[in-house]
């Protein structure tokens, strides 16, 4: 069993949704961005429609994203915005991996 | 490299995304098509007005209609923060004031005679010289505000153009000496656009209604 003393526990408290890499992209995208919409989020992001659809579920679940759904033309028009909450989740996470990262020391 | 400078790289990728489809290479094609056929349509007497306005007209339709109907259905459209907006705003005004200033050099230089050691004078360059400095800063201003890399090479053509014309003049004439200084340039840019277009279009496909629709 690992001691007490060296279980790495740096990141203790951080926000799980955002961490997983592909939501983590999402996240960063929509918050420095005003809005967005669907075609242009997976564009950036490079994941496959039914994955982003998914990531992008469990956010808005989570009460990150609001999801509008409207038209351009005749054409579909999903629009992604972050909500206030997931704004401040997401700047919160970023602080604390900051903090997280910033506190190792580097390899002598 | 810290965190807000990743923020700010990842905004810039997005925003970047946006020069892909290459219509703003055809549009300043276009546009820097007109210093060279203009010439030609007055020549044959035409109003320099008419002459220029299709030159005006076919980059906004383009550029709007492309937008709307080329670019955004294949690559999503983005609302930007403020500081791009800002960005924005602060290039506008840096142009409006660049244009002020190149017209005020050109009635100071050409109106009150400003000599610089001889070189001026029928044929002479001081007022070519300003004109193409003062495109030269405007532009590749342009280019450093709207994030548009190519752009500052564009602005190498426009500018250059106009000595070079003025240097052709003695040699083959008007107005042949604008159609080789802009027009050589002009269709490259054109074509570089051109490129650019259809290698969006291949790799960019219309997507499928449900995709558009998300989830």
């Amino acid at each position: 069993m690992v001691s007490e003393r060296y279980r790495p526990n740096l990141i203790d408290g951080v926000d799980l949704l955002i961490h997983e890499p592909a939501r983590y992209n999402i996240m960063a995208l929509l918050y420095v961005l005003q809005s967005a919409d669907f075609v242009f989020v997976q564009k950036q992001t490079g994941l496959t429609p039914g994955n982003l659809s998914a990531h992008i579920r469990k956010l808005a679940a989570a009460g990150y994203l609001k999801v509008e759904k409207g038209f351009a033309g005749n054409f579909p028009r999903t629009d992604l915005t972050l909500t206030a909450e997931g704004r401040s989740n997401f700047e919160t996470y970023r602080q604390k991996m900051i903090g997280a990262l910033g506190s190792l020391t580097k390899k002598q | 490299m810290n965190q807000n400078e990743d923020l700010k790289k990842i905004e810039q990728k997005a925003f970047r995304a946006t020069y892909q489809d290459g219509l703003y290479d055809i549009c300043y094609g276009i546009f820097l098509l007109a210093w060279a056929v203009v010439p030609v349509v007055r020549d044959a007497g035409i109003s320099m007005f008419l002459a220029a306005l299709p030159f005006l007209a076919i980059p906004a339709v383009l550029l709007l209609a492309g937008k709307k109907y080329i670019t955004a259905p294949r690559l999503g459209s983005a609302r930007y923060g403020k500081e791009r907006l800002s960005r924005g705003t602060k290039m506008f005004g840096f142009g409006v004031v660049s244009l002020a200033i190149t017209y005020a050099l050109i009635v100071i230089v050409s109106v009150w005679g400003v000599r610089i050691s001889g070189f001026n004078g029928p044929g002479g360059m001081t007022v070519p010289l300003i004109e193409s400095l003062a495109i030269f800063v405007g532009v590749s201003v342009l280019a450093y505000f709207s994030e548009f890399k190519r752009l500052y090479i564009y602005a190498v053509f426009f500018a250059g153009g106009i000595p070079l014309a003025e240097i052709l003049y003695s040699q083959v004439g008007t107005p042949a000496d604008e159609l080789i200084a802009f027009g050589i340039p002009a269709v490259g840019i054109i074509i570089v656009g051109v490129v650019f277009l259809v290698s969006f279009l291949k790799n960019n496909p219309l997507p499928e209604r449900e995709v558009a629709n998300g989830i």
